[in-house]
């Protein structure tokens, strides 16, 4: 991964693996993903905005869209590969909200963390992880598993 | 209460003596195509007579059962089938791929009009040597399983599944079930776990090779954790399969059934694995924590023509006899859909299929109303 990823204050989902770098700020950076947890995503919309050419992908966690639809349209037409993380346990942000990120980001990748409530790094650490890490090392190739399935060489 | 016809598929020629997995040495395919085309005939005729559901199961590598996928049967089934629903008990989720079942399934209820029943079942404990799955992971495969495919049937919008067992990158399945938000689903279960989880998760129970002792205590405990969790179980939310013979008197039951037993019937039903594979499975956890009570059943099962009725493991006699025992059902277990096996063979088990439709059936419309 060539980008440090920064993790906007309130991301109390922090993803663990070596192969992410985590920064608190985007100061003094060249190049970065985003992170955002919850109530923070509006926060990394505007970062995003803030620094357009800067931002290779972001990511959302445990959110849904912010009520500011004008925020979003400006976000969407500045075609950041996206992803939307959601757990199937959260009691505050329900799995269903997939649905209204996809209609305001038609271009998103939602996925749903199986058996997780709210605060996804911790509930599934490793497949937190796993996922954006995954997303992260290629955004435009998220969709096609390049991991081997043999079992045995 | 409701009638619904299973076809088994018991492969209809000789085979190996026993054990699981089953030899095919002896392999007819022209008996095998006699199994399905005896299978669809008494589908058709159990729709003619009135059944409300015909059913279809899923057993690996075994004369027993040849439906490994009950879907393609199911769909089959779908075009002689007019008016019965039809149902899949069941899927064996945790050793399929679920979003290939949500698939399956939605496109029989849209073959079928939105006639589907959709059961999810763990499947006897040899189906993890089938496709290679640790049975130590069952329930929570099941859970995941079960999970996944209702998502996938009302998400409108495509979505990833970051599971433990299932991984995927994004799914939105085409066909859309006709039944909305998705067909009935049943799991089978007559351990307190099953009851519990099919409680918490709003589905309905289906019992098979019980007693009616241990069906009944089940059905309660799964009634009163569906209390606990806010709703409470109709009567077509429980299934009791039982075996049946119909015949035109008592005594004429009794003879046939004898007749039967006598004749040579050189074909394995099992599917006992070695033993050696039996505890390792039984030590996975596989059988939930009243265990003791599969030793009690297969015990059951061992006992006379008579103690079986008794035990609500056999359907015998005349169609009043069996109404009454079909009431006896009812009353101790709550079920409200009966899912037959049908007894004996050929036109023995046509005539009985028969009279089940026609005078049988009609009296027990009005249980339970």
């Amino acid at each position: 991964m060539s980008r440090p990823l920064v993790a906007l204050p309130g991301a109390v989902a922090k993803p663990v693996s070596d192969r992410i770098q985590i920064k608190d700020s985007a100061d003094g950076l060249e190049s970065f993903d985003l992170l955002a947890h919850g109530n923070a995503v509006g926060e990394a919309l505007r970062a995003a905005l803030a620094r357009p050419s800067a931002v290779g992908a972001v990511v959302l966690a445990a959110a849904s869209p912010p009520t500011d639809t004008a925020l979003l349209e400006r976000f969407a037409a500045l075609k950041i590969p996206t992803l939307v993380l959601l757990g199937t346990r959260d009691a505050t942000v329900a799995a269903d909200s997939g649905r209204r990120w996809r209609s305001a980001l038609p271009a998103c990748n939602v996925v749903l963390i199986y058996d997780a409530a709210h605060d996804l790094a911790a509930e599934r650490p490793q497949a937190f992880a796993d996922i954006v890490t995954d997303f992260l090392s290629d955004p435009g190739a998220f969709l096609v598993n390049r991991r081997s399935s043999a079992l045995q060489p | 209460m409701k009638a619904a016809l299973f076809s088994p598929c018991t492969y209809a020629g000789p085979t190996a003596a026993s054990g699981w997995p089953v030899p095919t040495t002896t392999y007819s395919s022209a008996a095998a195509q006699q199994t399905f085309h005896t299978a669809i005939e008494h589908s058709r005729l159990a729709d003619r007579l009135g059944f409300d559901w015909v059913t279809v199961a899923e057993h690996h590598f075994t004369p027993f059962c040849i439906t490994p996928n009950p879907m393609v049967l199911a769909g089959a089934l779908t075009q002689v089938v007019k008016r019965a629903r039809i149902a899949l008990l069941g899927a064996n989720i945790p050793i399929l791929n679920p979003v290939r079942v949500a698939e399956e399934f939605a496109m029989l209820d849209v073959i079928s009009g939105g006639r589907l029943i959709a059961g999810m079942l763990r499947g006897t404990p040899n189906e993890y040597v089938t496709y290679n799955v640790n049975p130590a992971e069952s329930r929570e495969r099941f859970a995941e399983a079960l999970q996944l495919i209702r998502r996938a049937w009302i998400e409108p919008e495509p979505f990833g599944w970051q599971g433990r067992y299932w991984q995927f990158k994004s799914i939105s399945i085409w066909p859309r079930p006709v039944q909305q938000p998705h067909p009935p689903i049943y799991m089978s279960g007559s351990s307190p776990e099953s009851g519990e989880f099919a409680a918490k998760n709003h589905v309905g129970l289906g019992f098979a090779v019980t007693s009616l002792a241990l069906a009944s205590k089940a059905a309660r405990h799964y009634r009163e954790q569906a209390a606990l969790a806010g709703w409470t179980p109709a009567p077509d939310d429980v299934i009791y399969r039982i075996p049946c013979y119909v015949a035109a008197s008592d005594e004429q039951a009794m003879e046939d059934l004898a007749s039967a037993a006598a004749a040579p019937v050189p074909r394995s039903i099992s599917l006992s694995l070695s033993q050696g594979a039996e505890s390792a499975i039984a030590g996975a956890g596989y059988y939930g924590r009243d265990d003791a009570q599969r030793g009690r059943v297969a015990q059951l099962f061992r006992s006379g023509t008579h103690e079986r009725i008794e035990q609500g493991q056999m359907l015998l006699g005349a169609p009043r006899t069996v109404v009454a025992q079909i009431r006896r059902i009812h009353e101790e277990v709550g079920a409200g859909v009966l899912d037959i096996v049908p007894g004996l063979s050929g036109e023995q088990a046509i005539a009985s299929i028969d009279r089940f439709g026609t005078q049988v059936l009609p009296a027990i419309r009005e249980i339970g109303t």
